[in-house]
């Protein structure tokens, strides 16, 4: 029956359209939910009967043959109310196509969503004092949020999660580097297989190292949704982490989730564990890979190093993932301090996890910290700064072993191995003592590097390839003279 | 009073009934589209200016490419200053111009073959217009119809309810009428084709202001060049030309030549079941 | 996981979406909002949620639902009751500004508005009063009213008045009459010849005007520009066309009147004539949206010679002031930048409405006047769209498809493209009374913006303790 329905109409005096335009209109309003019919025709006599003759007539239309009507018929008053703004506005929008039409580049994210009207995330890397203004435009619009650049307030942060969580939107980060939603690579993220491990990741690299063993093995990826490192400090308290974790469940896409940060803020760290002990309860079974966290297995699996955590989240689907053995090792250094030189956050910090865990001399930097960034690019994009610190390394007679990380993938160099390669050969020319160069990649042989290139590269330059960060790490272990507590456990 | 004189284009050219060059002495816009502008005289004449080589239009003027019009238009627009009036004076392209016999040539008529006319059919959609509200063809065949019968009230009321029916600038259902009116007129029916006109008149305020422009001249003889093209090659007896011709009325306005050709067809059929014209 | 899929806009390095499909990813050109002011961005991004955007629909709707008609002309001091007496009152162009700061021109305006009504024997008499407080100065805005240049109204000089048939309340606007171009008292002239010509402006043409108005059909002042923007009138620097469209409409009504030759000849002579009405209109159009809580469309902009001052809906009468400079524009032979007075008059108000500067395309001679091409007047069209909140309803700009010319600014999309209110405009001398010098176009300083968004921002503080109580 009609009596439920809202019919409106508008009219737009001498407003001259072709009927293709019109027709395209008619059916564009049509489509639009909850609205049951539309008419776009010239208010001459014969349309306005036709009109009439079929119910789509209001009451009170006033318009004539040169006059544009445009009648709307729908089940509620909001939607028919906002069918007639979206005419109103699609007329209006003619200029566009003309031929004089603006060259200019939308600027601001309200032009942005002007010229793609679909678009759905917003990625932001813009400086990070103008960054929390483009990621709330962003959040208040409707979109999900990727936000690249670091250098937000922690108070920033918090209010957008707020505001992010009210609306149902993902606001990852800031200072979140990754991100595989629907497929799609954002920020520094490897080319991965369709597949179902879901990952929600307070660290870039600590998902790109777990999704890519698993990847290796045949395992692949449902969405990888970064939040940012501090997501799970008190201070954050993880609001984004259980969004994600929320829209993952309710996706259904993934079979195993797999949660990746440092270790978090003990009452985050509980109440992280409650919620996932739920989502495990309710049937999707999940690992918590806590980096430096005792591994457990009740009441939630807790896995204290990537590698574990991959290891775990294979066999919850039925693969499995052995620890990666290293190669073999020629040419044993003498026990001596072992210099980690990673441009992974989260690969040097489980590097760290497992050198103190040995007991072993040894120093890790991060130089994609802050403090060695500043004023210069990330060194997954610019590999110079690394490479001069390994050159420095022959200069220092403590080190025995330097241990690296090569990340593939979007964002990263476009051939980080090789800057690793020749920077190996000139610290081996200079060096007056048997040096040793331990590596392992994160990426697959689908990145824009090539994973087998890669490796060839620095196999090539005498460096000791390892088949996962925690490989790598044990193997500088036993030759920098330790003993390496992990390589048993499955 | 001054106004913007343009340089006349190459391959200007103007329908005969475009007479005296002072209808076009300053002329002002009603609507530019991407294809074609609308200007008018002073005394409110509508002077179409069209693009495209089979697109001249009643009273107007053809420039054979779109990109050439744009230019001069925006030109124009520039030029308008305090010591020029706001017109364009388009004397110099009405002099230029080849003239174009918008009419229907009378030794062509009543030489229509069957065949032709079911190729004629084959060519057109199987139009049921969605905006007019009736079948445009089945429309355009009563018209036919009561246009050839002893005059009566119903074609008064048929031609109410056609015109200004359907969406756009032209009307559905006065493209019908225009190419109805082209039919009767190829196939010799001169009172008929009178009667229609007659029946339209009253009604053109019903429309927009460029569809009343096309009908009145439709009810004066003159019609679209694409529908002359295809009577004309109906009359030829050329199916390549009627394919030729259908497929450059395809191309005019949104679905307007189609329509236009949808009426002109049924008007040709109707002429057959009367037993005259159709050889 | 994302509805719609993953279409992306990207702020910052184009290295973020290298794995998107490029048919998937606008790239924008993007640049820090708010002159890279954080903080007036941090207020900017505060007011930018469901509260501001529905207040502006209401503010704009407001605009443009007002239809200004021609009540009539009359004596200032029988239309605005700040006029009226007796207390000696005269009403200036711009935010406020007291005597002793003004430009030259503005003050010359003033001595001859002084001697015109007699308030002074000289000018260094009427200097005094001025400088003294004896006769005292507020803005016409203050009063519903708008002037060109210095703006200056007093008691007997006739005004347009203009209304709005909605309401209750019934509201008016009021404007001067034009004096034409040359030595004129809106530049600062007082010599015999202004007075005498402002005298006969009273006597006979304010007179003439409103019997022949009250004869005439209303005069819908909307629907005048409307036609004049098809004419080629950008509706600030020409009005040419209005002007001509308005001495037709009236010309019957006033040939059989006394005195109609010598009107009709003022009229046939006078360019500038229909400025002052559309002035007046516009102002009685932003009027109506004057008071709208929460809204962050501007009012009013407007230039004293000294400042440029903004009020914007949501913070009402408040005015938002910065320094102001000279316009950039072509001169007339002789004279050059260093003799032009800085930018002055409320005949800014055409372009708060959507005109002037902003109905650019409909007027590409403007731009050449200016120092512009014509495709600058198209690209002046379209960059204020980036900054307004609808297009005019009313104001179909024929180079633009006829899209409406860009109305209502938007002191929120002011700051977030950086884009500033272009303003048409004529440049005074720096001396009074030597008259027009040149024209050209001046952009509203970021300054007032800036300010306006902070004075919303503190508005809607109060809003929100006021709600809480």
């Amino acid at each position: 029956m009609t009596a439920t329905l809202t019919l409106a109409a508008s009219v737009f005096p001498r407003l001259y359209r072709d009927s293709v335009a019109l027709l395209a209109l008619a059916s564009k309003l049509q489509q639009r939910e909850n609205i049951v019919r539309a008419g776009v025709v010239m208010a001459t006599p014969a349309n306005l009967r036709l009109l009439a003759e079929s119910d789509m007539l209001p009451d009170g239309v006033a318009a004539g043959p040169d006059d544009l009507l445009i009648t709307v018929k729908g089940g509620d008053p909001g939607a028919v109310e906002e069918a007639l703004a979206f005419a109103s506005t699609a007329l209006s929008n003619t200029d566009a196509g003309s031929s004089q039409a603006s060259e200019q580049r939308p600027q601001t994210i309200a032009e942005g969503i002007d010229s793609q009207p679909g678009a759905t995330v917003v990625t932001v890397s813009v400086p990070g004092t103008y960054a929390a203004i483009v990621a709330e435009q962003a959040l208040r619009r409707g979109l999900h949020v990727m936000c690249f650049s670091d250098n937000v307030s922690v108070e920033d942060e918090v209010r957008l999660k707020a505001l992010a969580a009210r609306r149902r939107l993902l606001m990852m980060g800031p200072d979140c580097g990754t991100a595989v939603l629907d497929g799609v690579p954002l920020g520094f993220a490897n080319v991965l297989r369709p597949g179902p491990v879901g990952v929600v990741a307070a660290s870039g690299t600590g998902a790109q190292e777990v999704s890519c063993l698993l990847d290796r093995a045949g395992v692949g990826n449902a969405a990888l949704v970064g939040v940012g490192g501090r997501d799970l400090s008190a201070a954050v308290c993880g609001v984004m982490t259980e969004l994600a974790l929320d829209l993952l469940v309710a996706d259904r896409s993934a079979e195993v989730i797999v949660v990746v940060s440092k270790a978090p803020a003990p009452t985050v760290a509980e109440r992280l564990l409650a919620r996932l002990g739920k989502i495990a309860a309710s049937g999707t079974p999940v690992v918590a890979c806590l980096l430096g966290v005792d591994d457990a297995d009740e009441p939630v699996v807790v896995r204290g190093t990537l590698e574990g955590a991959a290891i775990e989240a294979a066999r919850l689907v039925g693969v499995t993932l052995a620890p990666a053995v290293a190669e073999p090792t020629a040419g044993t250094g003498p026990a001596s301090r072992v210099l980690g030189l990673y441009t992974g956050g989260t690969l040097a910090g489980e590097a760290k996890v497992l050198l103190g865990r040995a007991d072993l001399p040894a120093e890790v930097i991060d130089l994609g910290d802050d403090q060695f960034t500043a004023g210069r690019p990330h060194p997954m994009i610019d590999p110079g700064a690394r490479a001069a610190r390994i050159v420095q390394a022959a200069a220092d007679p403590t080190v025995g072993v330097v241990l690296l990380d090569v990340v593939l993938g979007h964002g990263a160099h476009p051939d980080p191995a090789g800057a690793v390669g020749a920077a190996v050969r000139e610290a081996r020319a200079a060096a007056d003592r048997p040096l040793a160069f331990v590596a392992s990649i994160c990426g697959t042989a689908a990145d824009p590097q090539g994973f087998d290139a890669q490796a060839r590269t620095l196999r090539e330059a005498g460096v000791l390839l390892a088949g996962s960060n925690a490989a790598a790490a044990r193997l500088a272990i036993r030759l920098a003279g330790g003993a390496d507590t992990e390589g048993g456990r499955p | 009073m001054l106004a913007y004189c343009p340089e006349p284009l190459p391959g200007l050219r103007r329908d005969r009934a475009l007479t005296g060059p002072t209808d076009v002495v300053a002329l002002s816009i009603v609507y530019v589209g991407q294809a074609a502008a609308l200007l008018a005289t002073e005394s409110g004449i509508l002077v179409p200016v069209t693009t495209g080589s089979t697109c001249l239009v009643p009273g107007g003027l053809g420039v054979p490419d779109q990109a050439a019009l744009a230019p001069v238009l925006v030109r124009w627009l520039e030029l308008a200053d305090d010591h020029r009036a706001p017109g364009i004076d388009l004397r110099a392209w009405h002099a230029a111009a080849t003239t174009v016999e918008l009419r229907i040539p009378a030794a062509d008529r009543a030489v229509i073959s069957a065949a032709l006319v079911a190729e004629l059919d084959r060519g057109l959609p199987n139009l049921s217009s969605r905006t007019a509200g009736f079948a445009l063809g089945e429309r355009a065949e009563k018209l036919t119809r009561l246009a050839l019968q002893p005059p009566s009230g119903e074609l008064g009321a048929c031609v109410a309810e056609t015109v200004g029916a359907g969406m756009g600038t032209t009307p559905a259902g006065d493209d019908v009428i225009c190419g109805v009116l082209a039919g009767l007129d190829l196939l010799g029916f001169g009172d008929a084709h009178q009667r229609l006109g007659a029946a339209v008149a009253p009604r053109l305020s019903c429309t927009t202001r460029s569809s009343r422009h096309l009908l009145a001249a439709a009810a004066a003889g003159r019609y679209t060049e694409g529908l002359i093209r295809l009577a004309t090659a109906l009359a030829w007896a050329s199916a390549p030309a009627v394919h030729h011709a259908l497929d450059a009325l395809a191309r005019w306005g949104a679905s307007s030549g189609l329509d236009q050709a949808t009426g002109f067809a049924a008007a040709v059929r109707a002429g057959a079941l009367v037993g005259v014209g159709v050889r | 996981m994302i509805g719609g899929g993953v279409q992306v806009i990207n702020a910052g390095l184009p290295l973020i979406v290298e794995g998107v499909p490029a048919p998937d990813v606008t790239q924008l050109d993007w640049r820090p909002p708010a002159f890279s002011d954080l903080a007036a961005a941090r207020a900017m991004i505060a007011l930018d949620d469901e509260t501001t955007a529905a207040a502006n629909a209401v503010a704009i709707a407001a605009v443009h639902a007002v239809h200004p008609r021609v009540v009539g002309i009359r004596p200032a001091r029988a239309a605005i009751d700040a006029l009226a007496g007796p207390a000696r009152t005269m009403l200036h162009a711009g935010p406020p500004i007291e005597y002793s700061r003004m430009c030259g021109p503005m003050r010359g305006a003033l001595v001859g508005a002084a001697l015109l009504e007699g308030w002074a024997a000289t000018p260094a008499e009427a200097e005094r009063a001025l400088a003294a407080g004896d006769i005292a100065v507020e803005p016409c805005h203050h009063h519903g009213a708008v002037g060109p240049m210095a703006g200056v109204v007093s008691p007997s000089m006739p005004v347009w008045q203009v209304t709005d048939d909605a309401g209750p309340p019934r509201r008016h606007a009021f404007a001067t009459l034009n004096e034409g171009l040359g030595t004129v008292l809106r530049f600062g002239a007082y010599g015999p010849e202004v007075i005498d010509r402002l005298r006969w402006m009273a006597e006979v043409l304010g007179p003439v005007l409103d019997a022949a108005v009250q004869a005439s059909e209303p005069i819908d002042v909307t629907t005048l520009i409307g036609q004049a923007l098809a004419m080629g009138d950008e509706g600030h620097n020409r009005s040419v066309a209005a002007s001509a469209l308005l001495a037709r409409r009236l010309a019957p009504a006033i040939a059989p009147l006394d005195g109609a030759v010598e009107v009709l000849r003022f009229l046939a002579g006078n360019d500038h004539f229909a400025l002052n009405l559309s002035m007046a209109a516009a102002k009685l159009c932003l009027d109506a949206a004057a008071h709208v809580p929460d809204s962050s469309l501007v009012t009013v902009m407007s230039r004293n010679g000294v400042e440029f001052g903004i009020r914007v809906a949501g913070t009402g009468a408040r005015w938002y002031t910065a320094p102001v400079g000279p316009a950039t524009g072509l001169f007339f032979p002789g004279y050059g930048p260093d003799d032009a007075n800085p930018d002055m008059g409320d005949s800014a108000i055409t372009e708060t409405l959507g005109i002037g500067g902003f109905a650019m395309a409909a007027s590409p001679s403007i731009t050449t006047f200016v120092g512009g091409t014509p495709a600058d007047a198209l690209a002046a069209s379209r960059s204020m769209r980036r900054i307004t909140l609808a297009p005019h309803p009313a104001f179909p700009l024929p180079p633009l498809n006829f899209v409406g010319s860009p109305s209502g600014i938007d002191v929120l999309k002011v700051l977030d493209t950086c884009e500033l209110p272009l303003i048409n405009t004529g440049i005074a001398h720096r001396d009074a009374g030597v008259g027009q010098i040149g024209a050209g176009i001046v952009t509203a300083p970021p300054e007032v913006f800036l300010a306006a968004v902070h004075g919303l921002a503190a508005a809607r503080g109060v809003h929100r303790i006021e709600a809480g109580t």
